[in-house]
């Protein structure tokens, strides 16, 4: 077995840039999906098809890029 | 690979599909945690999980000496096998575990140059086989802690001006617009950096395979940000593993000889009371250098 249909791609989730990737081993459908400037995967979807990984990852993926919170700089403390 | 400072602590795919068969070199997959591996893996290679095989949650630390040399001979290495470690998230957690495998006295340790995602892009063999080795009696040598650096070390140097912090997270982390990686659970109470560090983030050093740059594109990123070699550098990030990852390439692949990991990095920092941090934009090099001065 080995990794196919390797495809990499760059969008945005909650306001963030990511970097999906998706490919399939053997009969299971990865999709990875990492922040593009920091480069941590973020959530990792895998199911019998390529729609139902992608959808799983991108939920995951929503749910926790949501709660990132942003600081103002111009404020201490 | 050839002209890095030490060029023999990287191998390529080639070089691992040459040695799958090879008795005295062990393959190990090193990521957060097991599941990539169970997916498919490189034949041969065992799995470590840096969540509960490589870090005492307990402690919040490395493994103690005994629990490394349990790990080690359960994954039928001896004190002379070639250790190969590569992984997913751009090998971050193998670029831990060849730390590691340095603070414990493990010889010969190499790192796969682009880790998993360059042997998955590269479409070659995965097996979903869990090997089986016999067990060995590793006894590790004495922790050398010259290649890490705890807090007393990074507020000394704060103090005297006496090494390099280079900040390998991303430039949102460095100012502090964001405490962790989107996406990632807050470890620390607040954001921002250690006053003085450079930013230089991990993904810098490597190119879109996960490869490693060249010597000459990884000496003019990091001289560009005054970091050349001349006086020791601490690395760090968020909990020590992207700072493993820009520890290896100047320690190894430039071959800077004095440079430690801070593996409490930001969570630690970050949340020490009275600790002080930046936020904004790192100074140029020039105003830092006469300020140091």
């Amino acid at each position: 077995m080995r990794a196919e249909n390797w495809e990499r791609s760059q969008t945005e989730v909650a306001g963030w840039p990511v970097t999906v990737t998706a490919y399939r081993i053997g009969d299971k459908y990865i999709t990875e999906i990492a922040s593009t400037d920091s480069g941590a995967c973020v959530a990792r979807g895998i199911a019998e098809s390529a729609d139902e990984s992608r959808k799983g990852a991108f939920e995951t993926a929503s749910r926790r890029l949501e709660r990132t919170r942003h600081f103002d700089l111009t404020i201490g403390g | 690979m050839s002209n890095y400072s030490h060029p023999e602590v990287l191998v390529s795919t080639d070089w691992v599909q040459q040695n799958l068969d090879n008795p005295s070199v062990r393959l190990v997959e090193v990521d957060v945690e097991n599941s990539a591996y169970d997916q498919g893996h490189i034949r041969g290679a065992v799995a470590w999980s840096w969540q509960t095989q490589l870090s005492d949650r307990l402690r919040r630390d490395i493994i103690p000496r005994d629990e490394f040399e349990k790990l080690l001979s359960q994954s039928g290495i001896t004190p002379d096998t070639t250790v190969v470690l590569y992984g997913d998230n751009n090998n971050w957690f193998a670029a831990w575990a060849f730390w590691q495998l340095k603070i414990y006295g493990h010889r010969d340790v190499r790192l796969l140059n682009g880790g998993r995602k360059k042997w998955l892009q590269e479409g070659l063999e995965l097996t979903q086989e869990v090997p089986q080795y016999q067990p060995t009696n590793y006894k590790a040598k004495e922790p050398d802690f010259s290649i890490r650096a705890f807090l007393p070390e990074v507020q000394q140097a704060l103090r005297q001006h006496s090494a390099a912090l280079v900040d390998v997270r991303s430039p949102q982390e460095f100012t502090g617009e964001i405490i962790a990686p989107p996406g990632l659970p807050e470890t620390a109470q607040r954001p921002g950096h250690i006053p003085g560090a450079r930013s230089i983030p991990w993904s810098k050093a490597a190119n879109e395979d996960g490869t490693f740059k060249s010597l000459e594109e990884l000496r003019q990123l990091y001289a560009s940000e005054g970091i050349d070699g001349s006086k020791p550098v601490i690395t760090y990030c968020r909990i020590g593993e992207r700072s493993s990852h820009s520890w290896f390439v100047l320690k190894y692949l430039l071959g800077y000889k004095n440079v430690v990991n801070y593996d409490g990095s930001w969570t630690e920092w970050g949340s020490i009371v009275g600790a002080p941090i930046e936020r904004g934009a790192a100074k140029p090099v020039g105003e830092l250098v006469a300020h140091a001065g």
